[in-house]
């Protein structure tokens, strides 16, 4: 038995220590918002926080949970189910296109604003360059980030309209 | 014409690859070991709920 | 808006365009009329729409008014999509060119995937791909083409999505159609019961209004009524000064459930009425060679691994199946195999470049496949002032979406006999259905396929390789398996973007004009105008492909062919420019040819938005590329620091004419994404061959531009208004290369005639 807490919830399960967060989380506890990606820590689809620091579950041994607090995508929101402030930057800035490797651009974004609520450009770069994109919303990424730090306004519905030329 | 029926055979091509082979192919080596549910290793809770349906954000 | 306007010239000429799309577009008197396929409206026997209504329409109270919109007691309005998402936003911006014809109220719109039917066949996409010249056909020719597409899109079933097309073609021709259909029914069936003329009924948010009598009433009162309305084949469609939704940068209605993890993707399918616990995964492996075949395997150490269930040697593949994908996936890595003999003569890169240039070499001077020729390139040659040659290559690339491939497959018997569910990410679901049939000797009416959201596709998803697979190991287990390729499976043993070698001679007068233009190279596959520079002014033109074989399958990757043709193009013309001593901008400006107002419209955008004759400090370089591709016209500048010995990409600065954009936000997102794409490639992408296998694995060897290398972009609309409207997913990616090579050319002189660029530098 390991015992942890998911998204504030405690948990024990009874499953292979070595089994990687990715695939418990997913297969056994059916949260299937964390993505697999690549399976070598190389993409970030699959972070999650473990005790607050983002982790790549899929690298990241069950063991590694004993006694800790983790936390998925569907542990981002409140309790009301209101969005965080990443969550509705990512909205208004309308930074997903498939979407498949949002969670967990939102779970690193989450913790680099938690711990730096006004990132520079560069320390977006530190903190987010382990977070592939292929449909490449690196731009938005950014722009999201800003906005729910507060350091950028968030755009508006018809913003972007375009008149034509 | 001769356009449309060259596009047409292209169009049949990408099918062709497209569908893949259409003969029924069995296994060659089938090693059964245990039934689903058996090998098991975790109670399950339930599965996560159905999407909602997409809406315009507020 | 009233149905009578008199109108002005613009509104006039909108109106004959409608009236165009409309004949080959939507409902014809209660038969399968073009364009629109099942058309249909009346929920009565005999007509297509009542099986449909079952499918898309079973809540209480709901109508389905047409095959594309279904109207709640709620007066919730969903549109019926026939595209997949894939991240190009297809599924809002389809709903809002349905909604603002329908003069729906945006708020009350959901959005709803159209099941895999072969009701919902795209056929004007087919149609704009197998005979683009029919798309403006003369009148009379019309029933004769429209009847012929909808039979072959529906042999070919084409619910596809792909080459850019949603919205120019689904968008334009069927979904606006189809909302202003429905309005017109809606207003009959409240003229009838009102009785007053349907000419004094107006609409706005999903209300019919009498302004005469006062009397108002939600769609939803008249829903049903309006089902049985008559069906007009030519609803007049709006002039763009009434659009509220079209044009407007309206938020995506996936974007939501994505922000939160709630959105389900293929990897994510749950089996109604299986738990959890009682789900089974393949793990699989394909011998590393294509063609070969797995001829023995030892699995004696995968049959003591925790949770493995069956080993299979499927003969094409190995599987095996596990209570849990990482279980399966450990035990398929103890088991070791042996695979047949490959009659590949290529093993290695250097093998498969040099059977191009074989092909090259023997095609000569004339020989080859002629893919477009103008006046005499030979002689023009010959007899030129400047004479240059030089020879370009690009590599094999994978796709690698960011959700790797996987089906989740059921087969078993039922009292109605075999039947099959599949849940899969697909770009083509009916014909994921017809493999499957294929490959269990079923047919396609006992297969349904779900398909959710795409975890990116990029052209990978529309093959079905992956569900033929799932299918057949799900037959010889009897119960519901969910197959998830690892990424080095899906790295190693997809199908891939062609390598290819494209070699030029070009010669240039005394003036420094290109006057000769040979180019000779072997993969052409689609669209066919991808290698002709028809752009340009050139008066001596020769383009021929010489046939070599290819050691790794084809398939379709984001702008197919303009992929490579950009930057082998792009890059000459910039050669040419340079050694006319002349600005490369204004040499291309100079050198355009007929009917290219879009083409400078877009440079001369870019070329301020860049602020291109401004001077750039020692090292830094600005580098400018101009593709056409599906419809749109794009121009890319880009800014490189060559100051640090290899490139660190500035800024990307795009200017686009796609005719009219829909949605602006979305469309800029896609031009970003595309510009990201090409990037990557430009930078990274290369799948090289050893041993006959492909070398790359994963991430770490198979690299992606990241946060910290992506220039700042930005993106420039023009909408030019041209007729019809071009596509967004892929025209950002074909000019991101050739722009990125000479950037680097004007920081430092290097002229890179090889992709991939960093690993030159390294
Ligand atoms: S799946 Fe874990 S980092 Fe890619
Ligand atoms: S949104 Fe598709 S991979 Fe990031």
């Amino acid at each position: 038995m390991i015992e942890f807490t998911i998204n504030g919830q405690a948990t024990s399960l009874d499953a292979d220590p070595n089994m990687p967060i990715l695939w418990v989380v997913r297969e056994k506890l059916g949260m299937t918002g964390t993505k697999f990606g690549c399976g070598i820590a190389a993409c970030g689809a699959c972070t999650v926080h473990l005790d607050g620091e983002p982790v790549r579950s899929c690298s990241t041994p069950l063991s590694a949970a004993e006694g800790r607090a983790i936390t998925t995508i569907e542990g981002v929101s409140g309790e009301d189910g209101e969005l965080s402030a990443v969550q509705q930057a990512w909205i208004s800035e309308q930074v997903p296109q498939c979407g498949y490797c949002q969670s967990g651009q939102i779970m690193s974004a989450t913790a680099l604003l938690r711990d730096n609520p006004a990132p520079s450009d560069d320390d977006i770069d530190a903190a987010m360059s382990g977070n592939i994109c292929r449909c490449g919303t690196y731009k938005r990424i950014r722009q999201a980030i800003k906005v729910a730090a507060g350091l950028e306004t968030a755009q508006s519905e018809d913003e972007a309209q375009e008149s034509a030329a | 014409m001769r356009k449309f029926t060259a596009s047409m055979a292209a169009l049949g091509t990408l099918l062709i690859a497209a569908c893949g082979g259409s003969e029924v192919q069995e296994p060659v080596e089938q090693i059964i070991i245990a039934e689903p549910g058996e090998a098991a290793s975790a109670a399950a809770p339930e599965q996560a709920a159905p999407p909602e349906p997409e809406q315009p954000a507020e | 808006m009233s149905e009578q306007d008199t109108g002005t010239a613009a509104a006039k000429k909108e109106r004959s365009t409608a009236a165009k799309w409309s004949r080959r577009g939507f409902i014809g008197a209660g038969v399968l009329a073009g364009g629109a396929l099942l058309i249909g409206v009346g929920v009565r026997p005999g007509n297509p729409v009542g099986k449909l209504k079952a499918t898309v329409a079973g809540g209480a109270g709901e109508e389905l008014v047409n095959s594309w919109v279904k109207i709640g007691a709620d007066n919730i309005v969903t549109a019926i999509i026939p595209h997949c998402e894939m991240g190009q936003g297809a599924h809002s911006v389809l709903a809002q060119m349905l909604a603002d014809e329908l003069d729906a109220d945006w708020a009350k719109v959901e959005v709803m995937q159209a099941p895999a039917d072969g009701s919902y066949i795209v056929s004007d996409t087919a149609r704009m791909f197998v005979a683009p010249f029919t798309m403006n056909a003369a009148d009379w020719i019309e029933p004769t083409w429209d009847g012929l597409f909808t039979q072959i899109g529906r042999l070919a079933d084409a619910m596809i999505t792909g080459g850019s097309s949603s919205i120019r073609t689904t968008g334009q021709y069927q979904m606006r159609i189809a909302g202003a259909a429905a309005r017109k029914m809606l207003i009959g069936a409240a003229a009838d019961e009102w009785g007053v003329p349907a000419s004094e009924i107006t609409t706005r948010d999903s209300t019919l209004i009498h302004s005469g009598s006062g009397k108002s009433a939600p769609y939803s009162d008249f829903a049903a009524a309006a089902a049985e309305q008559p069906m007009d084949s030519s609803p007049a469609l709006k002039d763009p000064k009434d659009y509220r939704l079209m044009g407007k940068s309206k938020r995506r209605t996936d974007i939501p459930a994505k922000v939160m993890g709630k959105a389900d993707f293929g990897i994510d399918a749950n089996i109604p009425g299986v738990e959890l616990a009682d789900l089974s995964y393949a793990a699989v492996r394909r011998p590393p060679v294509p063609g070969t075949e797995v001829t023995s395997m030892d699995a004696e150490a995968a049959k003591g691994m925790p949770g493995v269930q069956q080993i299979l040697n499927m003969g094409s593949f190995i599987a095996v199946v596990a209570d849990g994908y990482w279980n399966a996936q450990q035990a398929l890595n103890t088991i070791t195999a042996e695979y047949s003999a490959s009659e590949s003569p290529i093993k290695t890169t250097a093998d498969q470049f040099a059977a191009f240039r074989d092909a090259i070499d023997s095609a000569g001077d004339d020989g080859g496949e002629q893919a477009a020729s103008k006046g005499d390139a030979a002689s023009a040659f010959a007899d030129a002032a400047t004479k240059l040659e030089a020879e370009y290559s690009a590599p094999f690339l994978a796709h690698a979406p960011m959700e790797p491939v996987n089906c989740t497959a059921w087969v078993r018997d039922t009292d109605d006999g075999a039947k099959c569910d599949i849940w899969t990410s697909t770009q083509v679901p009916l014909m994921a259905r017809s493999a499957a049939a294929g490959a269990l000797g079923m047919d396609d009416e006992d297969i349904t396929v779900h398909h959710p959201f795409l975890g990116g596709a990029f052209g990978r998803r529309l093959e079905n390789d992956y569900v033929t697979m799932a299918v057949r190991v799900a037959k010889a287990t009897g119960y519901p398996i969910k197959m998830i390729w690892s990424r080095e499976e899906d790295t190693q043993k997809a199908l891939y973007r062609p390598a290819d070698v494209s070699r030029f001679k070009g010669g240039l007068d005394a003036g420094g004009k290109l006057i000769a233009y040979n180019n000779i190279f072997t993969q052409r596959h689609d669209p066919a105008e991808a290698s002709v520079p028809g752009i340009y002014d050139i008066a001596n033109t020769s383009v021929r492909v010489a046939e070599a074989p290819l050691h790794l399958p084809f398939s379709a990757w984001r702008s197919v062919d303009h992929s490579q043709q950009g930057f082998f193009i792009e890059s000459f013309i910039d050669e040419a420019a340079i050694a006319a001593g002349a600005d490369p901008l204004e040499y291309r400006l100079n050198m355009l040819g007929a009917n290219t107002a879009r083409h400078k419209g877009v440079l001369e955008k870019v070329a301020e938005m860049s602020n291109w004759s401004a001077p750039r400090g020692e090292g830094i370089g600005l580098g400018v590329a101009i593709v056409e591709s599906f419809g749109t016209v794009g121009a890319e500048v880009i800014e490189v620091d060559m100051t640090s010995g290899g490139p660190k990409m500035l800024n990307v600065w795009a200017a686009m004419d796609a005719g009219y954009v829909m949605n602006p936000d979305g469309f800029r997102n896609q031009i970003e994404g595309g510009i990201v794409f090409g990037l990557t490639a430009a930078m990274y992408g290369e799948i090289e061959l050893e041993d006959g296998a492909v070398k790359q694995s994963n991430f770490h060897d198979y690299q992606m531009l990241r946060m910290d290398e992506t220039p700042a972009i930005e993106v420039a609309i023009i909408n030019s208004g041209t007729v019809p409207i071009g596509g967004a997913g892929e025209p950002g990616t074909p000019p991101a290369a050739p722009a990125l090579a000479n950037a680097i050319f004007a920081a430092s002189g290097k002229r890179l005639r090889e992709m991939p660029f960093a690993k030159q530098f390294a």
